[in-house]
């Protein structure tokens, strides 16, 4: 089932000057589509234009089947999450309270907004203790964790996310990265990723959308894109990294250790 | 003049101090009261709109470049003598402080944070509510606090246009040469600035670490 579509997409923030040109595609329901391509080629414009934080200049973006403008913005948006890079974590709020202010707007009585938090503070891997501190104690790390779950609280069967692993270190993101990947498999929510890493979007995306200059330059799962090439742009733009990326972990590891057998052997 | 003979001038004339102290806190009461609703009303307003903002920034920049006598002495001409006049005098001083921290303080909460609860789905009043005025309070107290102690000293010259207050004895003590009576009307005035500026220092201290985590 098709969740989002978009339909002959433009998108120009000056007169004449597309950054989004013409883009016709559909992700359907549970899809973790990541989101590649150079700086400024329009990944985070596009995503954007799914919960109206970015209105389109030309063409149709349909929503579980309904077009955007039918929708009511608030409406939309609490349906849909949302998780950016810098975290935007609340600082006058306590992470429980962070992580339930989509329930707060919407309604929902203090008892059942802090047990939803203490629920999804487990499901992204930090303690209970962590609920009554405010942002400012918690690491980076720590903060993507609460964001995602802040992102959850609304029970949203569509999640967006803009580099959102972006300002941690190597190891904490791959944490993260595998952490991420397991509640996706267990919720079966829909996910729309923007990543720079290229090991990032192959490893987490059952779709990759690899954009160039306001266009798709190739779509497709992550052999498609590395075997398959579309053009000298993808092949280029993976290369050698995005082979890497595919080749399986632990037969590179019995290779390490075949060769350090080899060389103390010749010693 | 002696000290003492201010201090002999408060035991003999407890009533009319007294009398001139609660005048005072009236005025003052009454002024802080208007700055407050028009000042954040207008700062609010102003920080979703940004013409409306530089008008209003405008306006308020020349206001200032206006003497307060000047002031007092085109209002008398307008509402006439007395508490009116000095109430509006004095609501047109202080506003600017209550606007521009409003103003200041919404508009420089972190893009990210009014991003991420934009996207979550506030509404407008929500993001308001929840979002930029807490994270303004302390910007808006300390305008608040400035505009307070603003308010009054000067309201300490508001009596110069027939409005009650301490100002009563200050000019009273001017214009009789009795000196002793003039420093006790100041001094009354400088008392109840400094207790408002220190009662007001700790809320400022108290919503800065309850927001910034100061302590
Ligand atoms: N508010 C704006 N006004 C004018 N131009 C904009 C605006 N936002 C983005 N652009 C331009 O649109 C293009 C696409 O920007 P976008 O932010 O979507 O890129 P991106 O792919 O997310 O880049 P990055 O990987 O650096 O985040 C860029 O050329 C950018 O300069
Ligand atoms: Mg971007």
């Amino acid at each position: 089932m098709t969740i989002i579509e978009f339909d002959k997409v433009s998108k120009s923030y000056e007169e004449g000057k597309d950054v989004i040109k013409d883009i016709s595609f559909k992700i359907d329901e549970g899809e973790f589509v990541t989101l590649v391509g150079p700086s400024g080629c329009g990944k985070t414009t596009l995503l954007k234009m799914i919960n109206k934080m970015i209105a389109p200049t030309a063409g149709k973006i349909l929503i579980r089947g309904n077009e955007i403008s039918s929708w009511d913005t608030t409406d939309l948006r609490r349906s849909i999450g949302y998780v950016i890079q810098q975290v935007g974590l609340f600082p006058h709020m306590t992470i429980a309270e962070n992580i339930g202010y989509v329930l707060k707007i919407t309604g929902a009585q203090k008892a059942e907004r802090r047990s939803k938090a203490l629920e999804l503070i487990s499901l992204v891997g930090l303690d209970k203790s962590y609920i009554d501190k405010y942002p400012r104690q918690l690491s980076g790390g720590q903060k993507q964790r609460i964001g995602v779950a802040r992102a959850l609280a609304g029970d949203p069967d569509i999640i967006l996310m803009d580099e959102p692993f972006g300002a941690v270190d190597e190891i904490a993101r791959k944490k993260l990265q595998d952490e991420f990947k397991q509640i996706h498999q267990k919720l079966g929510k829909t996910i729309v990723f923007v990543t720079h890493d290229i090991y990032e979007a192959l490893k987490l995306g059952t779709r990759i959308v690899l954009m160039n200059n306001g266009v798709i330059e190739q779509s497709g799962t992550d052999t498609d894109l590395v075997f398959k090439p579309a053009s000298p742009f993808v092949k280029d733009f993976f290369g050698i990294k995005g082979y890497k990326a595919l080749l399986d972990e632990d037969t590179l590891q019995k290779d390490y250790e075949k060769a350090i057998e080899i060389a103390e052997r010749t010693q | 003049m002696k000290i003492t003979s201010v201090f002999d001038l408060y035991i003999q004339r407890t009533e009319f101090f007294t009398k001139l102290l609660i005048e005072h806190i009236y005025l003052t009461s009454v002024s802080v009261l208007i700055i407050t609703i028009v000042g954040l009303t207008t700062g609010i307003l102003m920080s979703s709109n940004k013409k409306m903002a530089s008008i209003v920034l405008t306006l308020t920049g020349f206001l200032y470049t206006i003497p307060s006598i000047a002031l007092f002495g085109f209002l008398v001409a307008l509402t006439g003598i007395g508490n009116t006049s000095a109430i509006i005098a004095l609501s047109l001083y202080g506003v600017l402080p209550v606007i521009r921290n409003t103003y200041v303080g919404i508009t420089e909460v972190d893009a990210e944070i009014i991003e991420s609860a934009t996207a979550m789905g506030s509404t407008p009043l929500q993001l308001l509510l929840n979002i930029q005025l807490p994270l303004a309070s302390p910007v808006i107290i300390a305008g608040f606090r400035t505009m307070v102690i603003m308010t009054i000293a000067l309201g300490g010259i508001a009596s110069f246009i027939g409005a009650g207050g301490l100002g009563v004895a200050i000019w009273r003590g001017i214009t009789t040469n009795f000196p002793e009576m003039t420093v006790a009307g100041s001094l009354l005035v400088a008392m109840f600035a400094i207790i408002a500026d220190v009662v007001l220092g700790f809320v400022e201290k108290g919503f800065s670490s309850k927001i910034l985590g100061k302590e």
